[in-house]
Order: structure tokens, then sequence, then C-alpha cells
């Protein structure tokens, strides 16, 4: 059931990498360097809100 | 750790996981959840092991030690007043603020529609996007810092997130080194990891109030349910990236509104969108502790629905006999030992139901000792040493 919904920012993202990527002039480099960098900062993020909503 | 240390801990965290999946190991393992109790024991005042948790860690390092725990919690005051004053936090009194030094820390919920942090009209930006209303409205809400999206910033609101976010790292990493230190000075496993909640009762607990969302059932019922369903990804992904990376403890439920119901609201608004996240986890290999709160067992035919050992079924209000008849075929059962028994009782009475639960719901295997409720001020110190020497008196199969 959830998977019809889930519209808006995905689980576990803050700034998903689909969008971030498009920001960038161009990428000389490894792509996925940059991709694993940012989404693992990306889910320390978002698990902070859900810590606050949940733990805290 | 010293190599007999190291033995305790294997024996011991075997033990519990082989109850864990409704085996038979070679004793009942014990497995309580303490918070004050652990203050009490260790000579600290509530506040210290609410606003400092070494402090915290270590009163529940010197109980492990001394009552001979085989799995526990590291910090069962679970809310570190260090990050909520950081953060700004208003809906908790916290010990040695507004509270006395040796009160535990209380969740106040908005009373009136005009206090909830979620407003009748906002059910659409929460379905729309759960993540940001929550950064967007709810938080700057929920702390005396954070100022709303539109109002002019402050520099109170821009430090808050920075000492929030720095704040809950500190603590995090330090859980991670008491964890270590429960192993390896007292040779007890850490019981669980991570964190689940229905999603009912992140809109009953945080976001609407249950009086408000009593209301909200009958006045805009499919709101309601659609805002369930729109937190369910992100439930379980916080329960998933909390969880024990080994799978091999489980992530802490905490039930709390869904005992309240009539069947067909609980049918309607509670147990869908809890099952799909418990069976999901399942489906990871993440066992999920079923920590309800007062009365469940009304509902065993929905719990019944889950996947075998999916969950480690803890009681609380419930008659534990009648849980292990209706779910014990399938599921570990923990808990069970009254409070007001551990607080008002003797050591006797204590062993006494002990005794029974060991021998009834633990006979074949499948239990964990544990008191019904987390061990709060009230729990006399004899009588929690009486559930240890009842396990090892009478628990060994």
């Amino acid at each position: 059931m959830s998977d019809k919904k889930g519209k808006g920012i995905p689980a576990g993202t803050i700034i998903p990498w689909e969008q971030r990527e498009k920001e960038y002039e161009k990428i000389l480099g490894d792509k996925e360097i940059l991709k694993s960098e940012w989404e693992k900062i990306e889910l320390i993020t978002n698990r902070f809100i859900y810590a606050i909503l949940t733990d805290f | 750790m010293p190599d007999n240390m190291e033995k305790l801990y294997e024996e011991r965290f075997k033990r519990y996981v082989t109850a864990l999946k409704n085996g038979k190991p070679d004793r009942v393992p014990i497995r309580p959840f303490a918070a004050e109790f652990t203050s009490n024991y260790s000579g600290y005042t509530v506040q210290e092991i609410t606003h400092q948790y070494e402090k915290a860690f270590e009163a529940v390092r010197k109980c492990a030690k001394d009552f001979q725990w085989d799995a526990t919690v590291i910090n069962m005051v679970y809310v570190w007043s260090g990050l909520t004053d950081h953060f700004g936090h208003v809906y908790y009194k916290m010990p040695g603020i507004e509270l006395p030094p040796d009160t535990g820390f209380q969740y106040f919920e908005p009373p009136t529609e005009e206090e909830t942090f979620m407003k009748e009209d906002e059910y659409d930006l929460l379905i729309e996007s759960p993540t940001e209303f929550l950064a967007n409205v709810w938080m700057p809400r929920i702390s005396s810092n954070l100022v709303p999206i539109g109002q002019p910033n402050t520099y109170r609101n821009n430090m808050a997130w920075l000492k929030g976010g720095i704040a809950m790292m500190d603590y995090f990493g330090a859980c991670g080194r008491a964890v270590e230190q429960l192993k390896t000075e007292c040779g007890t496993a850490s019981a669980i990891a991570g964190i689940l909640k229905a999603p009912f009762d992140i809109l009953a607990d945080k976001l609407r109030g249950f009086r408000q969302v009593s209301v909200d059932i009958y006045r805009q019922p499919d709101k309601v349910e659609a805002a369930c369903e729109a937190l369910v990804p992100h439930m379980l992904q916080n329960a998933r990236v909390s969880a024990d990376p080994a799978k091999q403890v489980p992530v802490g439920l905490w039930l709390h509104r869904g005992t309240y119901f009539s069947e067909r609201d609980y049918k309607r608004f509670f147990w869908p969108y809890l099952k799909e996240i418990i069976v999901k986890l399942w489906e990871d290999g993440i066992q999920t502790l079923w920590y309800g709160e007062g009365t469940w067992i009304k509902w065993a035919k929905y719990t019944r629905e889950l996947p075998e050992n999916s969950i480690v079924y803890h009681v609380d209000k419930d008659d534990i006999f009648e849980v292990h008849e209706k779910l014990g075929d399938k599921f570990c059962i923990s808990g069970g030992i009254p409070n007001d028994v551990l607080a008002y009782g003797t050591p006797e009475d204590v062993k006494e139901i002990a005794k029974k639960v060991i021998k009834t719901v633990g006979k074949d295997g499948g239990y964990i000792m544990d008191a019904a409720a987390i061990l709060q001020d009230d729990a006399k110190v004899e009588n929690v040493k009486a559930m240890t020497e009842a396990v090892l008196e009478y628990g060994e199969y």
C-alpha cells in the first residue's frame, strides 16, 4: 500500500541525489564517488529528523 | 576483554538470541529494561542520569553486573536532556529543570487544538511530503529556538539546528561505545537496536495529540488513513537504518494507542500500516520487539497474521498465560512480572510469580524474564534481585 504513496521527499533522503546531480554544471570525475558520499550524509541527516520524531 | 568475560558474554548472547527465536536455550534468559531504578541503585539522582548520559550508561552497567543480567538496554532513560536542551524541545519537563531532581522526565501532549504541533487542516501537507512537513512545520513548533519558514531568521534558529545535530551524533556515538562496554565489562548483551513506531502512534503521540486525533478519525477518517500510509515508508526506513546491522537483536517497537480502539477502527487505522512495516522488516531479516504498553491480547487474531518469529511479544498488562496460549506457538514472549509486585511485594512474591511463569510460559523455551514495564524508581532492589534468583533457581532446562 505504501508504494502507491510516498510523494515528496523519498524515505531516507533530504535532498535526493537525483536533484543534486542536476545542479552540478559538470562532473569531470567519477559521479559515483559524489553520489555515495552525498547519500551517506543524507541518510544520517534524515535519521536526525526521524530520531527527533520517534526517539526524542 | 578477559577470556572469562568473553565466554560469559557468548553464553549469555547465545541464550538470549535462542529465546528470541522461540527456541530453548540452556536456561531462561533475564533481560530487564531498567530506567530510573538504575539511578536509585547506583547512587545518582535522576537528573544526573537524564542529563549526563555517561552516568546513565554506568548505572546500567552496575545493575547488569550486580544482577547478572543476560541482556539489557544501555540506557532506558532514553531522552537525553542535553540534546533536548540544546535543540529547545518544548514538550518535555525535565528533572532538575521543571521537575525535582529525583523525578523521571515527563512528556506533555498538547491538550487543545490550538496547542497542537500539527493543525487539523494540515493533513495534506504531511501526506504530500512527511519529511518536508516535519522539518518545515513540525520542528519549528516543537523547538523554542527554531523559526518557521517565512519568518525572519535568527541566530538561535541556526545554532539550534547545528547543536541538535551535533548533540545527536555525540549521543549516538557514545551509545555505540556503551554497547561495547556493556559487553566487555559486564558480559551482558545489548538487548535491542533501533526504534519503530506505529504510524498512528506518531500522529497521536507527536503530531496531533491523542485527543485531537480521536476526533479526526470521525471527522476526517480518510485523511488519517492517508497520513498513516504516507508515514509507512519513513517509519520503515528509520527502523531499518537504526536496526542491528548483524540482525541478531530486535528493533524496539513501543506501542501506545492501538489498545484503545474498537476492532473496526484498529483494523482501519492501526493494524494494516503497522503490519506492513513489521512484515517488510522481517523480509529483511529484522525482528521486532512488540512492546505493547497496556493490553493487546484482544488483537491476537491480527497479531497471528505476522510471520512466525517476526516479533518478540512483550507482555505488560495482559495475562501472560493467556498470551502464551494464544501466541506462544508463533512468537517468543517476554515480561509479565507485574511492576506493582516489584514495587510493593516481597522477594517471595516475585519468586512465586516468576516460578509459575517460567514453568508454564517458559516450559518449552521462548520466554525471556522481564518486568511487565520499564523499571522505574519504585522497584525494590531485593525484588529485582529476586527475578534473577528465580531464573537461576527455576529457569534451567
